[in-house]
């Protein structure tokens, strides 16, 4: 067999396979796949895949708290789908961040992130990234014609 | 190009952390290291992003500052066919005595991971609970898993 590496998100509130299945909603190409309940004290463990990434909640008590040290990173084509995945995921009690970050309603982070501002930031020369990096930190959402208007500048 | 990418914030250890699994993990390359520039948080020339696949698959890992902390709470499961890999993967990763829990182990970077041979989810979803029982409880009792321990719970009368 193929072998994976599995991201796994440890979840304290028995919201696990809710936010699995909100999850596979939002992204296109995502399927839960197997959810295995445990005996009492043992949790539940919910395997799925994102577009095709292999993940996994841990839905098992409050041993651990999610950090921002990893996220989930989204590269979207254009402004609606950046704009339906930032209101979905900030919906309910989440919260928006900083440069494109969020933390959604069960405390997992997200980075919804144009792939048009990868190219502006990351693969463009100095001046034209120095411009675009400057917008992106003045933005929560990011908002790509902003930024392109900055670079033309 | 993948659409997801699990994300990962080192304080500064990005490019270190890339080379090592790309080291260790099979299929695996770097796709790309960024640099900051001019009057960035850090000095010119520090990584900013480092892409590389693991199994294929792609990850990213930040250089962030000492702004957060891994914790167990987000974990990297591999899943292994044979106690060899289990056994190669464990070395190769586990850093810290304390942490190693039921197949779970911490690296050097305090990145947790949990090498897990298949044989483990199908042993503990059998549908006769007092096997399942078994088996879990034996798994409870490990830091690195031991097929034939498994097994051998399984099989226990």
């Amino acid at each position: 067999m193929t072998s994976t590496i599995r991201t796994c998100l440890w979840f304290r509130d028995g919201r696990g396979r809710e936010a699995a299945e909100f999850y596979c909603s939002l992204i296109p190409g995502s399927q839960v796949e197997t959810v295995f309940v445990g005996d009492a004290g043992h949790g539940t463990i919910i395997d799925f895949s994102l577009g095709g990434v292999p993940y996994q909640i841990l839905d098992a008590g409050p041993h651990f708290m999610l950090t921002e040290a990893v996220s989930i990173s989204v590269e979207t084509a254009d402004q609606a789908e950046t704009d339906r995945l930032w209101a979905a995921l900030t919906a309910d009690g989440g919260e928006e961040s900083a440069c494109g970050w969020l933390k959604d309603r069960y405390g997992v982070s997200w980075q919804i992130f144009p792939k048009r501002l990868t190219e502006l930031t990351l693969r463009a020369d100095k001046n034209v990234s120095a411009k675009a990096i400057a917008a992106m930190m003045k933005q929560k959402k990011i908002d790509i014609a902003a930024i392109e208007a900055a670079v033309r500048g | 190009m993948q659409k997801i990418t699990p994300f990962l914030c080192f304080a500064h250890e990005a490019e270190e952390a890339m080379n090592f699994y790309v080291g260790i993990f099979k299929n695996a390359k770097i796709i790309s290291v960024e640099r900051y520039g001019k009057g960035a948080p850090m000095p010119e020339g520090t990584v900013l992003t480092a892409s590389f696949e693991l199994f294929g698959q792609r990850f990213v890992a930040l250089n962030a500052g000492p702004m957060f902390q891994f914790t167990p709470a987000v974990s990297f499961l591999v899943e292994c066919d044979t106690q060899e890999e289990v056994d190669d993967y464990w070395s190769k990763l586990s850093a810290d005595p304390q942490a190693e829990a039921c197949g779970w182990l911490k690296d050097k970077f305090g990145v947790s991971w949990q090498v897990a041979p298949r044989q483990l989810g199908q042993l503990i979803s059998d549908p006769d609970p007092v096997k399942a029982g078994r088996v879990m409880r034996a798994m409870m009792q490990m830091k690195k898993i031991d097929i034939a321990g498994l097994q051998q719970a399984y099989d226990a009368t």
